[in-house]
């Protein structure tokens, strides 16, 4: 009987994600039964009742590879640093550092992005404003590395003592340890720490959408990080407070998109981690 | 000392220090010119090109052409870079900016110093595994300074410039003239009723949740399912969790109406995974041999749990459900088409009715700025924001750390 | 901070040296080891001879492990550890401020209690090794020659490039045996080797130790008497931290001086 209570409990988490994507897939459906593929095209023009969302698809993908170059490297670092080298004292004020910055609310690193890092930029390159590709990249590197930290920080620590004492005892330094032992073999973990923070840089979007410009058009050349742009999260936060009828239900649409693109990344980080796991615990 | 060790130091100090100019160049925008870049260049490749000759000549030791190759690169930068235009245009590829040649030369020194300083732990160590071992560390070194940097540089912004603007007036009324004078008091009282009431919402649900895992659950699809749900619900961005309260909550159960419950609802769904994580971890920690040994005393599995397994976890438990609501305090996207207004809304009065919130007020002034004269407010709301979140998340860190070591 | 400073611009010094007696391999000299404030190594003093094999025994708890650990330093891997005392290896002192962990490491090879062979092929466990020290060799020599002696090239020739953990746990640890041998070491450390593994696998480990001898020092823990008896040329008794008797295995085991020892032995014991 108890057990069942909890059983129902726990259900709930499974009927969220069903819910979340019905209701959506509810107000989505009249924009893609109207548009059909034109939903990815990439005219975004209201009064021609244009709606295309291929610039935000672009922009969300940009932001978060760019995203990713900033923070892969520092974030794999400093989980190396703290995993690997830092005396446990260190590690003691590091962690929780780190949990704050976490912690920070995306609407301030949007607000200090925009205003700090976006009027720095305008003046270093002389661009024509203070939205950018360029700052965006920077700010959601920045969000990304606390998850990627604590992920790699784990999967590193998980690996077991006994096959770093293995090679230290083959004369391998500490360095060559974690470079030739420790790391491959938390490579799956690595990973899936490096999804998330892709995950985290796709869903962000207060932040994104103050310091990129939410400017629907795709940059030119592709590659240009010196342009406005617009992001799926972005889109979708500044069109839902000013729009009606039809564009909720594109802006909809673009909420299916970036639920399953999370959804998806999710899983796959998942089985990795699971993966990383089982290597270790399964065979001893 | 040898001459060799010495060297080395000079080659990292020279080198950190030259990084640090050009790093400080690039933050303060001030102008590095030609010859200054050219001239710490040439320092460091004179260091190289005297490390690696007299290592030779001392040990013989073929290794050290490694400096002569690099200082040789430096060299060549320094030259090459008389070629680099006043200013780099480039519109001509219809992208508008223009970068300046002091930011290359910048550029430069602070590549070229982290590099120098980086492999001037090679002779330092003889060119034995030891120079890439510490070489390596001192990467690692920067990485984590310049992943706290931000922190300390957010916080020292956010503090500098939103002092001022916290007074007993900004603390006590609501906005006055689209936010240029006045306050935040409707929006302090409504952000805390929000995460109140979804405290309320959540602690059952996500416990609940916690203590199926990890006390019921044998491994199968069911549980593999759950959890799976859990990682999903933890990953998915919180606009979507916006769309989700506006089409279910807000469209569906309160016809179309804003209201404080809607946003509550909404945030306790967008916590529910981070507390049930936190409580489960909690409820893991507590040994099994506790279990074992009330269940042999006839307790049943219930009264089990309820008197052994989680007064001991209940700080663990609280903790996660604590840094939750951090993270609820400080969203935006959630609560902006279930639950706020900028302006109008008043102290919350009733659950059925739309609140403000410390978050949704900040990107509200951050629209108006360059409209009117907001900006103070904003920051002072930022900092406000921030000590409200970042005062949970410590309390929770500070709570978690005082009972980690129990068992 | 200074200190530490100070060690660095330190110029290389030579090494203490003394004269090793005929044959003997290691000397440890007054050795104490202190894990934090409990002291789990009391003043040891043995002589190990080489191309011999040495068992160490007694009850667990006694400090087999960390004295093994301290023939080639690596309890400085546990940060709580402290250590006075000296221990010769060749003449060198390998606890000696300018002596270099890692080298004493190469010298001085060791197996695990439990097998942990890297979650990487087979042939790249055997060379890691040689990687790592810079050896320059022929990779498909190293890995050949290291498995024969460790006696698992008949049963692996054909999947070199196979994961070591798709292994059983007999044959992990005679490739972990043929990873330390690949550098060739002076001396092989083995922490209860035998003790994860079936009487078949254990057999098999136990006639590879006989072989080993003839080119390698090999010194054994094991909390298995028949087992130092069958293999070891000499054995050492440690009780609560101590070495209490230290001989010949057949006069250890037939004839043993200390009454603790005896006891042990016997099996008249807690
Ligand atoms: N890493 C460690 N930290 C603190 N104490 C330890 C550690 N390793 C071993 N000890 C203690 O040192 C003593 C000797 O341990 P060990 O050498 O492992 O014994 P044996 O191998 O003979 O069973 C034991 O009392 C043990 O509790
Ligand atoms: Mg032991």
């Amino acid at each position: 009987m108890v057990h069942m209570t909890f059983f129902g409990i726990a259900t709930f988490s499974v009927l969220i994600i069903f819910f979340i994507f019905i209701f959506l897939f509810i107000e989505a459906y009249p924009a893609i039964e109207m548009f059909g593929t034109d939903l990815l095209s990439s005219e975004w023009n209201v009064s021609r009742n244009k709606f295309g969302i291929f610039p935000a698809i672009y922009g969300s993908v940009f932001v978060a590879i760019g995203a990713l170059i900033v923070a892969v490297p520092l974030g794999i670092g400093a989980a190396t640093y703290l995993s690997e080298i830092a005396p446990n004292r260190v590690r003691m004020v590091l962690k929780p550092l780190i949990e704050l910055l976490a912690g920070i609310p995306s609407i301030v690193y949007g607000f200090i992005g925009a205003i700090l890092l976006g009027r720095f930029l305008y003046d270093t390159f002389g661009m024509r404003g203070v939205n950018s590709f360029l700052a965006a990249m920077l700010i959601l590197g920045m969000m990304a590395l606390p998850i990627i930290i604590s992920m790699a920080d784990d999967a590193m620590k998980a690996v077991p003592k006994d096959l770093k004492d293995a090679s230290l005892a083959l004369g391998a330094t500490k360095w060559q340890t974690t470079r030739k032992v420790t790391i491959p073999a938390a490579i799956s973990g690595i990973s899936s720490a490096v999804i998330m923070g892709m995950g985290r840089a796709i869903g962000e979007t207060m932040a994104v959408m103050l310091i990129l410009g939410s400017v629907m058009r795709t940059p030119v050349p592709f590659f240009n990080v010196f342009s406005t742009g617009n992001t799926l999260t972005a889109l979708i936060a500044i069109q839902m407070g000013e729009s009606h009828g039809i564009i909720i239900n594109v802006l909809f649409t673009a909420g299916i998109m970036l639920f399953v693109i999370v959804a998806i990344m999710s899983i796959i980080s998942d089985i990795l981690q699971t993966r990383t796991t089982e290597k270790f615990e399964g065979k001893r | 000392m040898s001459l060799r060790k010495l060297i080395s130091i000079w080659l990292f100090v020279v080198s950190v220090v030259i990084a640090g100019m050009g790093f400080w160049a690039i933050a303060t925008q001030a102008q590095i010119g030609y010859w200054t870049m050219a001239g710490s260049l040439l320092i460091i490749s004179l260091t190289c090109y005297a490390s690696g000759i007299h290592h030779y000549v001392t040990k013989k030791n073929r290794k050290s052409f490694l400096m002569l190759f690099y200082g040789s690169v430096v060299l060549t930068v320094a030259a090459l870079s008389i070629y680099i235009p006043s200013v780099v245009d480039l519109r001509p590829w219809e992208i508008f900016a223009r970068i300046p040649d002091h930011f290359f030369f910048s550029m430069f020194m602070v590549v070229i110093g982290v590099l120098s300083s980086y492999l001037s732990f090679r002779p330092f160590y003889d060119y034995k595994k030891e120079g890439a071992q510490y070489g390596a560390y001192y990467l690692l070194h920067i990485s984590i300074f310049f992943t706290l940097l931000p922190l300390f540089i957010i916080i020292f912004n956010i503090i500098t410039r939103g002092m001022g603007g916290i007074t007993w007036e900004f603390l006590t009324e609501d906005i006055v003239r689209m936010g240029e004078d006045g306050g935040v008091y409707p929006a302090i009282l409504g952000t805390l009723a929000m995460i109140s009431l979804t405290a309320v919402i959540v602690l059952p649900l996500g416990v609940g949740t916690a203590i199926y895992l990890a006390e019921y659950a044998r491994k199968g699809l069911a549980v593999r399912v759950i959890r799976t749900a859990v990682n999903i619900l933890q990953g998915t961005p919180s606009i979507v969790h916006g769309l989700f309260g506006y089409a279910f909550f807000v469209l569906i159960v309160f016809n179309g109406q804003k209201s404080l419950l809607a946003g509550a609802l909404t945030l306790a769904v967008l916590t529910l995974p981070i507390v049930t994580r936190s409580a489960e971890e909690a409820l893991n920690a507590v040994p099994g041999d506790l279990r074992d040994a009330s269940l042999a005393l006839g307790a049943t599995k219930w009264q089990t749990i309820k008197k052994v397994v989680l007064p001991p976890s209940l700080p663990g438990v609280l903790t996660g459900t604590v840094l939750g609501l951090g993270r609820a305090a400080g969203e935006t996207a959630p609560i902006m088409f279930t639950a706020v207004y900028f302006s109008g809304a008043g102290t919350p009065s009733s659950l059925f009715r739309p609140i403000q919130a410390l978050p949704y007020h900040l990107l509200s002034l951050y629209r108006l700025v360059g409209y009117r004269d907001v900006e103070g407010q904003a920051w002072a709301t930022a900092l406000l924001l921030l000590i409200i979140v970042l005062g949970i998340n410590i309390t929770a860190i500070m709570v978690r750390e005082k009972y980690r070591q129990r068992f | 901070m200074i200190r530490k400073l100070k060690e660095l611009f330190k110029e290389e010094q030579s090494c203490q040296r003394i004269e090793m007696p005929i044959d003997k391999k290691m000397l440890v000299e007054d050795l104490d080891l202190w894990y934090g404030k409990t002291k789990a190594l009391k003043n040891i003093n043995i002589e190990l001879e080489e191309n011999k094999v040495t068992a160490i025994i007694g009850p667990s708890g006694c400090g087999k492990s960390t004295l093994l650990r301290c023939l080639n330093r690596m309890n400085d891997t546990i940060p709580s550890v402290r250590v006075e005392g000296k221990v010769w290896l060749d003449g060198y002192n390998i606890y000696d401020e300018v002596t270099d962990c890692v080298d004493i490491r190469r010298k001085v090879g060791m197996v695990f209690q439990k097998p942990n062979p890297f979650p990487f092929s087979i042939e790249n466990n055997i060379y890691y090794g040689c990687q790592v020290n810079g050896i320059d060799v022929d990779k498909g020599g190293v890995v050949e020659r290291s498995l024969k002696q460790a006696a698992l090239w008949d049963e692996v020739k054909d999947r070199l490039d196979e994961n070591a953990l798709s292994l059983s746990g007999g044959q992990q640890q005679r490739l972990c045996i043929a990873r330390a041998l690949a550098i060739e070491p002076d001396v092989i450390l083995m922490d209860e080797p035998c003790s994860a593994l079936d009487p078949i696998a254990t057999a098999k480990i136990e006639d590879l130790i006989d072989e080993l001898k003839e080119y390698y020092t090999v010194i054994i823990v094991t909390h298995n008497m028949q087992q130092a008896a069958r293999v070891s040329d000499y054995t050492a008794y440690m009780y609560l931290g101590e070495l209490i008797e230290f001989g010949e295995t057949t006069q250890i085991f037939e004839n043993p001086q200390e009454e603790n020892t005896e006891r042990y032995i016997t099996g008249r014991f807690g």
